[in-house]
């Protein structure tokens, strides 16, 4: 395609540069139309909006120069020029972050988490809607060559021009990840409006999306960003996989610090743990046996959707006594009357069972989600063992 | 950027040519816009929903699915229009009248650079260069076409055609010398082995293409060639294509090649002079090879024959044996003028190897590919997808640079890394010799330049170790950083014996070999022969290809990505070779 837009004399305006200035507004003003309707306060996020920028360009640039130090002579020559392309899209989320506890630290913001959960669907669109610049470009384009007619176009592949002549088609990586970042947005907003008084679980839910499906499409990269210790997983999967680990042990720390010590958290924990090394073993055999990419990303959206599922059940089964946790701290606090041991052990008793019964009302899809889950990660589990041990046998 | 008049104009312009672009669309961009603007209604009418429920604000939230809108917008009609605003400062016509004249005056230096003679270009060659300029005129052919920032304009240019000089100059040669034979005594004319003086051969040949070139318009040729200019950084840039290079070239590649190859064709009675063909160092790929030329049999005889068809093989020391233990019976090969090689398994001291022995014409036809042909690039591709980008005739993976960050890489003679570590370096140069340097034998980047510009260097691999230097096995240290070199591993090797004359091995699992240390793999280069030789990185990377298609016996059958290869091609021009 046609990369610039606009010429005039010696000034040239590059179609991307056009498309990313739309996708910051985009960001930004679904961002501030969440907030603010949810009372957030204007200022706080008018002054968010120029340090995030800048702090997005700086981070993506560094970022992608740590993967690609040779392109650059030094790491000033990569921070000074923002002309050239080379942007890893990952540096947004910490640069978004680290804008708003800016913004929290000021006291522009009254709460942190409340921020984030409405900066979470923009920066979804924003990310998504900047995907599509590489339709100018030869970069997020997949692994896999596409050679079959009837899949040579959008959103399946994307073409690219051979230096031999000719044209190349290749999974259209980027154009699948700017159709997972508008649902990671949808399925945000719909979270957001539902559940806006739970703080920080829309951004929870941006994060646990972002990862899982991070993980996979970098998977199908040909031009993943590595640490320079590292050429088998790439920055975005070591990431994903940490910030899912890192919620797992954050939503089941605040279910056991609400309900005390329950069994079933062992079975969740086995299941979680399977599930990751599930992705991770995935993750090594599309690298052994690039030809089975077709079952083998089958296998592993499995297997990431059970991870993605099994968060869910955690923060579900732990969010009830959340609400009723957070409901009491935010009203004045009465004097309790002294209470025996006895009394108070079966109070607790009493309200573990109630709550469970609630639960039960409450998230109907806890018990779904948990079994598709569960029934995902075995699964993936047993066709990648079965995929292991015939190419043994080989 | 813009002053405020410029600002209006641009808004005017582009408002207008989208505008009018709706008319030109094909049915899909129209059927794409009708469905985002469906797409935008729904989407707004959502933002109202939430606006009443309190969830959203309508202003921003409407904000917002414009800009997103615009976004979706402009990808379509990107994709259809391409450029929407396009002023140029000045006129493409203009500026194909000035490449014209320059081209008939190389003084300008705006033309093209096939017009400037070489230099160390001998008496014969600075004729042909003269009567090749002097030849030329160049006038526009009917008008110019400008479609965006794209323009081609018809050029009517008239040339020396220098392929026809070929007979005539052969012909008067032949006569001349004849004439020379008849008005001489024997000593005048041969030399002691019975042959005749050089310097005879040399008289002929000039005094023919002396006459040739004297009444040279007979061979002028007239042709209408497009001429693409685009406008880029702010100016109309022109793009001869490779049929005007050839034609300001005299319908030959490179005139020193078509000088040495007149010479060649006019002594082709005589004496044996090789035709010359190279690959110019700054090309991104060589000449496609002629599929009809690559070939598989089973049957020894025949491999032995083409051994000894090949004037490449002629004076050789071969690494291929015929009494070797050959394994899956199948020998591939691909021979033309300017490159042959034969390529085979067999099972080695007890390893099963893939290797291909490789004889070139010219060293420029060894080279290195990589990933989106830059260094550093985060692109990674198969083996065999770069191969078939290049039109390698036989490649194998190089030391897959992008995979660690140590070493010392150099590419098209420029040093990009330098952290050679305790590494040892295969530093190729322009006559396709294998150089190493040692450990801390570099010790700063200033020396390593020099050392670039001293050898010649092309380019670089780091891998290693050395397997075998001048013919002896090179000791290397035991914890060698890389190749993990006690444990058994595929690996992969180059080796050279003599000039353009190479071995390339992959060591892979099969017929109860599993794999091999760095020590067992330097002993099995030396046993082939090789002077030198070189690891280069193993495992799932060790691949050969050939013909785009994996030879060996690859790590779990599959091809991993990778950033570099090493490969090998043909000179011969596409024209020449089918």
């Amino acid at each position: 395609m046609e990369p610039i837009s606009i010429i005039v004399g010696t000034t040239e305006i590059p179609w991307k540069s056009i498309l990313l200035v739309l996708s910051v507004m985009a960001a930004f003003f679904l961002s501030y139309s969440l907030y603010t309707a949810h009372k957030g306060g204007r200022i706080g996020m008018w002054l968010w909006a120029p340090p995030a920028v800048f702090l997005s360009l700086f981070f993506c640039r560094a970022l992608y120069w740590y993967c690609n130090r040779e392109q650059y002579n030094d790491f000033s020559a990569a921070i000074r020029d923002y002309t050239p392309d080379g942007f890893a899209m990952l540096g947004i989320v910490p640069a978004v972050v680290l804008a708003a506890v800016f913004i929290r630290l000021i006291r522009l913001a009254k709460s942190l988490p409340a921020m984030l959960d409405a900066i979470a669907p923009g920066i979804s669109l924003g990310m998504g809607l900047s995907y599509l610049m590489c339709l100018f470009d030869i970069r997020c384009r997949g692994k896999v060559v596409v050679s079959t007619p009837v899949f040579c176009h959008l959103p399946f592949s994307a073409p690219m021009t051979m230096p031999q002549g000719g044209v190349e088609y290749r999974f259209a990586t980027f154009f699948i990840g700017f159709l997972v970042m508008l649902g990671i947005m949808k399925l945000c907003m719909e979270f957001y409006a539902a559940r806006s008084e739970e703080k920080g679980c829309t951004a929870a839910l941006f994060l646990l999306l972002y990862s899982a499906s991070g993980f996979i499409l970098d998977s199908t990269r040909y031009d993943a960003g590595y640490f320079p210790f590292n050429g088998f997983v790439s920055v975005l999967q070591i990431f994903a996989g940490l910030s899912i680990l890192g919620l797992a042990i954050g939503f089941c720390v605040r279910l056991l610090k609400r309900r005390g010590f329950v069994w079933y958290v062992i079975p969740w924990w086995v299941a979680m743990l399977l599930s990751m090394g599930a992705t991770g073993y995935l993750e090594y055999l599309v690298q052994r046996y690039g030809d089975r990419y077709l079952l083998l990303y089958s296998l592993m959206a499995l297997s990431c959707l059970a991870m993605v599922l099994l968060v869910y059940v955690i923060y579900a089964l732990g969010r009830k006594k959340a609400e009723t946790v957070e409901e009491t701290e935010e009203q004045p606090q009465e004097p309790e009357p002294e209470k025996t041991a006895a009394a108070e052990e079966n109070t607790v008793a009493v309200t573990a069972a109630e709550n469970d019964a609630e639960e039960e009302e409450e998230n109907p899809a806890v018990v779904p989600a948990g079994l598709a889950a569960v029934s995902a990660v075995l699964a993936a589990l047993g066709f990648s063992a079965l995929l292991f041990s015939k190419k043994k046998k080989e | 950027m813009f002053d405020t008049d410029t600002l209006f104009r641009v808004l005017e312009n582009g408002i207008q040519n989208i505008i009018d672009h709706f008319g030109k669309m094909d049915y899909i961009h129209l059927l794409l816009m009708s469905a985002l603007a469906v797409a935008f209604v729904i989407v707004i009418f959502g933002v109202i929903r939430q606006a009443i429920r309190k969830k959203m604000e309508f202003f921003w939230g409407t904000l917002a699915a414009i800009c997103a809108g615009l976004v979706l917008f402009f990808c379509v009609m990107a994709s259809s229009a391409g450029t929407v605003v396009f002023l140029p400062d000045e006129d493409p016509e203009s500026v194909a009248i000035r490449f014209a004249q320059s081209c008939m005056d190389p003084e300008l230096q705006d033309g093209l650079q096939m017009t400037v003679i070489p230099e160390g270009s001998d008496d014969n060659e600075k004729m042909i260069y003269d009567a090749l300029r002097s030849s030329f005129s160049v006038k526009a052919a009917g008008e110019m076409q400008v479609e965006g920032r794209h323009a081609q304009q018809s050029l009517e240019v008239t040339y020396l055609d220098l392929k026809q000089l070929m007979s005539p100059v052969k012909a008067q040669t032949e006569k001349n010398i004849d004439e020379y034979v008849e008005n001489h005594s024997n000593a005048e004319i041969y030399d002691e082995d019975d042959n005749y003086k050089s310097e005879i051969m040399e008289n002929a040949y000039s005094k023919a293409l002396r006459s040739a070139l004297s009444d040279v318009s007979k061979y002028y040729t007239t042709v209408e060639l497009p001429l693409q200019l685009s406008y880029e950084n702010g100016h109309w840039q022109t793009q001869p294509d490779e049929q005007i290079k050839v034609a300001f070239s005299g319908g030959v590649t490179t005139l020193d090649t078509f000088a040495n190859n007149l010479k060649s064709e006019a002594l082709s009675e005589i004496i044996y002079i090789p035709k010359r063909y190279t690959i110019a160092e700054d090309a991104l790929l060589a000449p496609a090879p002629d599929p009809a030329k690559f070939g598989a049999t089973t049957d020894i005889e025949e491999i032995k024959a083409l051994y000894a068809s090949s004037k490449l093989t002629e004076g050789r020391t071969l690494f291929w044996d015929e009494n070797a233990n050959f394994k899956g019976k199948e020998f591939r090969y691909y021979m033309d003028e300017t490159i042959f090689f034969v390529a085979w398994k067999e099972v080695y001291q007890g390893k099963y190897c893939a290797f291909a022995e490789v004889f070139i014409a010219d060293p420029s036809q060894f080279r290195r590919k990589l990933a989106a042909d830059m260094y550093g690039s985060g692109i990674q591709k198969k083996a065999s997808q770069l191969a078939a980008e290049c039109n390698a005739v036989i490649a194998m993976n190089g030391d897959y640079y992008k995979y660690r960050s140590e070493g010392i890489t150099v590419y098209q003679r420029e040093l990009y890394r330098f952290r050679p570590h305790k590494l040892e370096c295969c530093h190729v140069n322009s006559a396709g010799d294998l150089l190493f340097t040692y450990a801390g034998e570099l010790s700063n980047e200033e020396e390593a330049r020099n050392y670039v510009e001293q050898n010649d260097v092309l380019f670089t691999l780091t891998f290693g170790p050395v397997l075998v230097a001048n013919g002896e096995l090179h000791s290397f240290a035991r914890d060698y950083l890389l190749g993990q070199g006690l444990q058994y591993y595929s690996r992969a090797a180059i080796g050279q014996s003599g000039s353009c004359h190479y071995l390339l091995m992959n060591l892979n699992y099969g017929y109860g070999s599993r794999g091999a240390t760095l020590a067992e793999e330097a002993k099995i280069m030396q046993g082939k022969g090789c002077e030198n030789a070189y690891a280069l990185d193993g495992g799932q990377t060790a691949e050969m290809v050939i013909q785009n298609r994996v030879f060996n016996a690859i790590d779990y059958g599959n091809e991993r990505l990778v950033s570099d290869i090493i490969y090998f091609g043909t000179a011969l021009p596409e024209e020449e070779n089918r």
